[in-house]
């Protein structure tokens, strides 16, 4: 009786643990995905990293779309996916949502509008989190508009000055909203990136309009040594 | 603390999934950093060193991804250091 009370114990221990760690596993996890704004360093004249390009971000998020099928349908247990949420029992796993995310932004989008958004999900969502932890709610709205703001102005700050505080106002704007409104069918992971690059992609589409001149690239692609 | 927002807690496997998370520990820690002074350095061999400031956004984007990981590298290493401890602990 008394090994499986000490049993017991040692394992609500390590549960306790076990949920701090996962908090800051999300946070790095999260933080990991500016790494894909290294995607706009490789080469365009380079056949096979092209097609590298093209294929690795589609392979790797169909992958995840598939583990999460199986998790769901319990082929796979959800023991070996470390960190979900309480919520994610039972839905999709925001790591799909924030790769799908990423994807769409690489893909379907100029780099101006996706690299500030990618840094909105990858930094600026864990920052968000963080303070919402921490302090009151209106500290959320105020501090995350101004970090997401942040990110437009460090990427636009080459552009016509009206079109960067436009961009940055905007973008902060719809990356807050996005962070904030709550969906059990859709995750802010993927509104906080593609809410603020779809309100750009009408910016962009409408600057001409208004006399304003559009940035070239922000990350010029690398060159290969041979 | 909202119910939402609590992990899952899984009493079996246990053992597996901390040897996963440590397992992805280096790579999520290295990969950024990695990216982060990839980017610098072709701010330094494309821009510094030719005197065009085009590249300033790559020095930025360096530095954002470099000090955006390590604001949160530092807890989640202290987190994974505590939890090792409490298992030397446990095991004593």
């Amino acid at each position: 009786m008394i090994k499986v009370k000490r049993k017991l114990e040692d394992t609500k221990k390590i549960i306790n643990s076990i949920d701090f760690d996962a908090h800051w596993y999300r946070r790095v996890f999260h933080a990991f995905g500016a790494s894909f704004l290294f995607y706009y360093l490789l080469p365009n004249d380079v056949d096979w990293i092209v097609f590298l390009k093209n294929w690795i971000p589609l392979v790797l998020v169909i992958l995840a779309v598939i583990l999460e099928i199986l998790r769901l349908k319990g082929k796979i247990s959800s023991d070996h996916f470390f960190g979900l949420r309480m919520y994610e029992k039972n839905r999709i796993g925001s790591y799909v949502f924030f790769a799908v995310g990423i994807l769409i932004l690489l893909r379907f989008f100029p780099q101006q509008i996706a690299i500030p958004c990618i840094l909105c999900a990858s930094l600026g969502d864990p920052v968000i989190g963080e303070i919402r932890n921490r302090f009151e709610k209106k500290h959320v709205y105020v501090f995350g508009f101004l970090i997401c703001m942040f990110f437009f102005m460090a990427t636009w700050f080459r552009a016509d000055i009206r079109l960067m505080l436009l961009v940055s106002i905007i973008g902060g704007l719809g990356a807050i909203i996005g962070e904030t409104q709550k969906f059990w069918w859709l995750d802010d992971d993927f509104m906080i990136q593609v809410l603020p690059a779809i309100l750009l992609l009408v910016i962009w589409f409408s600057a001409g309009c208004f006399g304003l001149s559009l940035p070239g690239e922000i990350i010029a692609p690398g060159r290969m040594p041979w | 603390m909202n119910k939402n927002m609590e992990y899952l807690k899984k009493e079996r496997n246990m053992s597996k999934i901390i040897r996963s998370e440590i397992f992805f520990a280096p790579l999520l820690i290295i990969i950024p950093f990695l990216v982060g002074s990839i980017f610098i350095y072709e701010w330094y061999s494309r821009g510094f060193v030719t005197g065009s400031s085009f590249f300033d956004v790559e020095l930025i984007l360096g530095l954002i991804i470099i000090f955006g990981n390590i604001m949160f590298d530092i807890p989640f290493i202290i987190s994974l250091r505590r939890l090792s401890k409490k298992n030397l602990e446990k095991k004593k």
